[in-house]
């Protein structure tokens, strides 16, 4: 099992577009994929529990991903992350 | 459409006219008469059900996610091609809903531990989320409440079985807190005029149907309802998102001119399509519909295409590598030639990548030179054999009228192994009584720069050629037509492209054989012309595409397309293109508007 903390990028923060994307790009993999914040923790495969979160721009949150290819997930969403979900 | 809640304000003037703004959701124009459709809320109550029915419930709970899941696949996909990427990536996020997986596990404890029905089930874990949400208090998560909601109501209606809709009054305006895309369409055969619609979120899927359609539609309005009553003669301004109610005579005038200015529109599209298709100098050209869904098929006739030049098949694929039965794809391809009238077929076959046919698919870290198209069939003969069967009995029906493409072919390999199998679907068919069309054309896609290098040894064992100028232009550019970085680099009139198209063209002219352009360079009236000028008379496009190409090839003659074509063929470099093209369209404009 894998932890990282990261910080939310894009202005509009995790709103429907970027969750979905980040749930999409999570189910490609084996490993589970979790989100920690403010003291909860979803199953990041799940949009509605990510936009439950509705995290926004500055929002801290931890990364945790469990399996097989557990590095590969991680690397792929944390550049998500960084990449802003590819919106201004 | 960012723009979900625009302030809606009634002006009530003395003469007792009320304007209510909304959204433009569709444009065009309507007056008529107001009909007021209520569906009503979704209804559930906590049934239990016994024991032995919670299989059942589960079942029924998986196929409605299943069909939600492609209906909205289908919506987001017409909506791509049709108007921008907004409303369809609100539809993407829906489909990721439906796919959740703790909704769905939240759902099978509701049926299988707490003994609920599915459509009880499926109100009570959704409630959930949508309680959640919108205490999150966070804006842009609250605005999306309304598509979460729609998701909802569509499968506890579907499990409730009340999908069948009431009759509307024939050339009536609908007026309704919201609306559904199979609504639309349901009322669309009542000739309905247009829609007035108090909701604004859900009508991203009413935008698409409605723009599709044709029909006039305000949405968003909040108050359409409560306002206009039944039967009152209303103006729906689809154009600047307005609806009038009681209007004034001075109102009624203006708009039954710019009503009489619209139909002028729809009469002179409708003369252009009426002409005969034939050059100014006599020439013969064909302009046929590329086609994907069931709700685009009546597009060939009111665009009068000559039959459908690239009928894709990708939609009959569900999701999760589930594909439609045999019998359900004959259905699909038996309507698509009804439609097609006198006029031929060309039905390719499944065109996906491999993440769409098995979820188990690892990622490709280049999908596009990856496992797809004709390599996907020929590793999964299942697929490939289970479409063959349905074509080519389909094709015995209508001998001479289906044609067979392959797409994503690169080398001579793919397409023998293909024809072999084309040949022992047939004994099949013919073992089991079925009649066979003997001499069905087969052809292929030339959109991987190898096969249109090799045009002329594919020449001889082919029926004919069907350039796809978008996936040639991304594969000989080396440029990603998504990656919007790049997005000024991908250009389908490149010299290079040009070139390509020649030498598919002069093999085909070698050998006798049909060549044809289904890429989006065809539907581009300047290159319309200089592919009729390099001798490509058949092209294919979607169809709302068709009125502008022919209006300009009928006003042309051969040698003036030839001319241009020799001019294109002479620039080394885009830009150079570019300037002819921008020079054409100075002199063209300057002898149409005196």
């Amino acid at each position: 099992m894998i932890k990282k903390k990261i910080t939310i990028k894009n202005k509009a923060g995790l709103h429907a577009r970027p969750a979905a994307l980040l749930v999409k790009l999570a189910a490609r993999f084996k490993s589970d994929f979790f989100i920690h914040m403010y003291g909860y923790r979803i199953n990041g495969k799940s949009i509605l529990g990510v936009m439950t979160l509705a995290a926004e721009e500055g929002a801290e949150l931890e990364l945790e991903v469990d399996g097989p290819d557990e590095q590969e997930a991680l690397e792929s969403i944390v550049k998500l992350f960084e990449d802003g979900f590819n919106e201004e | 459409m960012k723009k979900s809640w625009v302030m809606k304000e009634i002006e009530e003037n003395r003469s007792g006219e009320i304007v209510i703004e909304g959204l433009s959701a569709s444009p065009g124009i309507a007056i008529g008469p107001a009909f007021i459709y209520q569906r009503g809320n979704i209804k559930v109550d906590p049934q239990k059900v016994d024991h032995k029915e919670v299989k059942r419930e589960l079942k029924s709970f998986e196929e409605v996610k299943e069909l939600t899941v492609r209906d909205l696949e289908r919506i987001s996909s017409i909506g791509r091609r049709g108007i921008g990427n907004d409303s369809s990536d609100i539809i993407d996020a829906q489909i990721e809903i439906v796919n959740d997986p703790e909704l769905r596990k939240s759902i099978h404890t509701h049926i299988k531990d707490q003994q609920f029905k599915a459509d009880y089930a499926v109100c009570e874990a959704f409630n959930k989320y949508l309680g959640l949400i919108e205490s999150s208090g966070n804006k842009l998560m609250i605005e999306r409440l309304v598509d979460i909601r729609d998701i909802r109501d569509r499968m506890v209606r579907k499990l409730q079985h009340r999908w069948q809709t009431m009759s509307v009054n024939e050339r009536s305006i609908i007026v309704s807190d919201e609306i559904t895309p199979s609504e639309i369409i349901e009322f669309t055969r009542s000739n309905i005029l247009a829609l007035a619609l108090n909701k604004g979120g859900l009508t991203t899927h009413t935008s698409i149907i409605a723009n599709a359609m044709g029909l006039p539609a305000v949405a968003g309005t909040s108050i359409a309802t409560r306002v206009i009553q039944r039967g009152e003669k209303i103006i729906v301004d689809g154009t600047r998102g307005r609806i009038i109610v009681r209007p004034t005579n001075e109102s009624l005038d203006k708009y039954q001119r710019l009503l009489r200015q619209q139909k002028r529109k729809e009469r002179d599209l409708q003369k252009i399509l009426s002409l005969p298709s034939t050059t100014a100098s006599g020439e013969n050209f064909t302009l046929r519909a590329n086609m994907e869904f069931d709700e685009e098929l009546i597009n060939v006739e009111k665009y009068k295409a000559d039959g459908i030049g690239l009928l894709r098949t990708e939609s009959l694929f569900i999701s999760d590598g589930i594909h439609l039965d045999r019998s359900s794809q004959e259905a699909f391809y038996r309507k698509s030639i009804i439609v097609a009238g006198q006029q031929t077929v060309t039905i390719r076959l499944f065109d996906v990548g491999g993440d769409k046919i098995l979820n188990e698919t690892k990622p490709e870290a280049n999908p596009f030179l990856g496992w797809r198209g004709i390599r996907i069939l020929l590793d999964r003969r299942d697929l490939l054999e289970d479409q063959l069967y349905a074509i080519l009995k389909v094709a015995g029906e209508y001998p001479g009228r289906v044609k067979i493409l392959l797409p994503m072919v690169s080398s001579m390999e793919e397409l023998q192994a293909v024809k072999e199998e084309i040949g022992k679907v047939q004994d099949t068919l013919k073992n089991e009584g079925h009649a066979i069309d003997k001499h069905i054309q087969i052809g292929i896609m030339v959109e991987v720069p190898s096969t249109a290098i090799q045009a002329d040894d594919f020449a001889s064992h082919v029926d004919f050629f069907s350039i796809g100028t978008n996936d040639l232009t991304q594969y000989t550019l080396a440029v990603d037509r998504g990656n919007t970085l790049i997005s000024n680099l991908y250009q389908q009139m490149h010299p290079a492209i040009w070139k390509l198209i020649e030498m598919t063209v002069t093999a085909a002219k070698k050998y006798q054989k049909e060549v044809t352009v289904c890429g989006e360079l065809a539907s581009n009236p300047f290159g319309a012309m200089c592919l009729m000028g390099m001798g490509i008379s058949d092209l294919s496009m979607v169809p709302t595409a068709i009125p502008k190409v022919k209006k300009i090839l009928v006003s042309q003659t051969m040698d003036e397309m030839q001319d241009l074509i020799k001019k294109v063929e002479k620039a080394i470099s885009y830009s150079d293109v570019i300037a002819i093209v921008k020079n054409w369209y100075k002199e063209y404009d300057k002898n149409n508007n005196g």
